[in-house]
């Protein structure tokens, strides 16, 4: 069974394109590992599979469910002319001063950008205003609107995240942290007889009773009262790991889960996460960590400059890449 | 001489009965200015916030000209200024005068205290409060506003005291606070020691603030 289907998804910050087409899929219990250098969009494509960044193109399927289809439907390109306004100082050779610029709109989202950029790479222009005087062809862009929040908020429930810098509420001591979140949010759940689906929060006990039974999965039983400016980093992002287990998320995603600790403490985080792997949680892991990558995930992709440029079985990528930036990454890491 | 006469009336315990009663004067002014400014901080912080531009700088140019300025022109203002451009002002006591003028400037301290404690917030905790399927107003009263609050004490703690001794700047319009009462002792009965004496007022209650406040930020001292 399919739990996450990406395809196609296309995510610009301005006028930089951070991910290109990027399509994908995961079936549920699968293990799937985002590796590649930095810069390549790997923890944009995991903060817009959560919903914390916005996609401008593409399709994201969770749970057999569409939730974002193709933001942006079509952009014809179209030819804008832009004038300097006329001023006083230039009243001569007016036309002289007119530049044509020709803006495709297809390899940009946005049309101020794509203008900005033609400006930036005209040498010692001197326009302080700018007219557009004439639009040869009109754009046609269809935006299907982005969801509202509150329908983001419900969809957002079945994705969990573990960041790198763990951000735990630091004025909550451990099993607070983990009580907090199932105690607010209400879930749809089938009321006592079965039938109606009421939306509900957890009460104190049970959210209490679960926090406990994930803290001692994590082996962090002893810290339950402990605030998290007490323990390490390594047990925090534990702790940040049961939290998000706390929701049942149908996909958990980590996101370099041990950038942000020293060698030394790398070692209990990813041994939870295997130990999760054996329970059967579907994880998306962003991972420096190759070897950790090649041992765990069933699926491996390399995301180079926002594009996929392998993707399969995770020995196979990782042992023996058939791209030559994916060898070239690999030789680095490998060798040091 | 009649002065003379009225001075050997007055004993040390009648002259700290007035200063008392002015000082209560002074706690009235105080206690009604923070119940008031403190919610109207937030709204203007909120506002000095806004994405929507208008607000925005509708609340920053409030905060501007409020600090800008000094409180004692500003009391002035609000008592006399409405009349002299011919508004009818009569509902508005001089006490009233002072409570507004008082609420505003310090609203407008507050809130850029306010402001800056919420933005230094980290964006990672609205991020993992959101990831855990909190709503925008849950994330902000449970995850940001408690963290919030252990922040800006410490500055909130001193614009407090600073109000407690800035509410002598009231009889400027003539409302009795403790410092006018010192003042008219010494101008009637040539006492000049009652105006030295509210000073110990002052230190007192400021003493008991600061204990207060002390309190407050051990009672959160044991999470950073």
């Amino acid at each position: 069974m399919k739990v996450l289907e990406v395809k196609g998804v296309n995510k610009y910050f301005g006028s930089n394109h951070v991910l290109k087409d990027v399509s994908f899929s995961m079936e549920k219990g699968e293990v799937l590992a985002i590796i590649g250098s930095s810069g390549g969009g790997k923890t944009t494509l995991l903060r817009s599979l959560t919903f914390l960044e916005r996609i401008q193109k593409g399709t994201i399927e969770i749970g057999g469910e569409s939730i974002i289809t193709d933001i942006e439907k079509e952009k014809k390109p179209s030819k804008y002319i832009w004038k300097e306004i006329e001023s006083k100082k230039s009243k001569n050779n007016k036309d002289d001063n007119a530049v044509e610029l020709e803006v495709d709109l297809s390899s940009t989202n946005k049309k101020t950008c794509a203008i900005c950029n033609k400006l930036n790479s005209i040498k010692n222009h001197k326009f302080k205003k700018l007219v557009k005087i004439e639009d040869k062809e009109p754009t046609t862009v269809t935006l299907s609107s982005y969801p509202k929040d509150k329908e983001l908020r419900e969809k957002r429930l079945k994705m969990g995240l573990v960041f790198q810098e763990f951000n735990l509420f630091p004025h909550k001591t451990v099993v607070q942290n983990l009580m907090m979140a199932p105690m607010l949010v209400k879930k749809s759940m089938s009321d006592d007889s079965g039938i109606n689906v009421v939306k509900v929060a957890i009460t104190e006990e049970q959210a209490r009773e679960k926090a406990l039974e994930v803290l001692e999965q994590v082996g962090l039983s002893d810290k339950a009262d402990a605030y998290p400016c007490e323990i390490s980093g390594g047990q925090k992002q534990r702790v940040a790991i049961a939290r998000a287990l706390c929701m049942n998320p149908e996909i958990l995603c980590f996101d370099e889960p041990t950038s942000a600790l020293d060698p030394e403490l790398t070692g209990e985080v990813l041994k939870v996460i295997s130990s999760l792997k054996d329970t059967g949680v579907t994880m998306l892991i962003v991972t420096h960590e190759i070897m950790f990558a090649r041992e765990i995930a069933d699926t491996v992709i390399f995301l180079d400059g926002g594009r996929i440029l392998e993707m399969g079985d995770a020995k196979t990528v990782i042992d023996n890449p058939t791209e030559e930036r994916t060898k070239e990454f690999m030789n680095k890491i490998l060798k040091g | 001489m009649n002065i003379l006469a009225l001075v050997e009336k007055l004993s040390f315990l009648e002259i700290i009965g007035r200063l008392g009663e002015g000082f209560l004067s002074t706690l009235a002014i105080f206690g009604l200015t923070l119940v008031l400014a403190l919610p109207l901080g937030l709204l203007v912080a909120f506002g000095s916030m806004s994405r929507f531009k208008p607000i925005k700088w509708l609340s920053r140019t409030l905060v501007w000209i409020i600090r800008g300025t000094p409180l004692i022109l500003q009391i002035i203002v609000i008592f006399y200024g409405p009349g002299l451009i011919g508004w009818d002002t009569s509902f508005l006591s001089r006490f009233g005068a002072v409570i507004l003028a008082f609420t505003i400037n310090y609203a407008a301290y507050f809130s850029e205290i306010y402001r800056g404690g919420i933005e230094s917030m980290p964006k990672g905790q609205y991020e993992a409060a959101y990831l855990l399927g909190m709503t925008k107003y849950q994330a902000f009263t449970k995850v940001i506003i408690p963290q919030v609050y252990k922040r800006i004490l410490p500055p909130m703690g001193n614009e407090i005291i600073t109000l407690v001794k800035d509410t002598s700047l009231a009889r400027v319009i003539a409302v009795g606070e403790i410092i006018m009462v010192a003042e008219e002792m010494s101008n009637v009965y040539a006492l000049v020691w009652p105006l030295l004496f509210t000073g110990f007022f002052y230190l007192a209650f400021n003493g008991m603030l600061t204990l207060l406040f002390s309190y407050l930020e051990k009672r959160n001292s044991r999470w950073a």
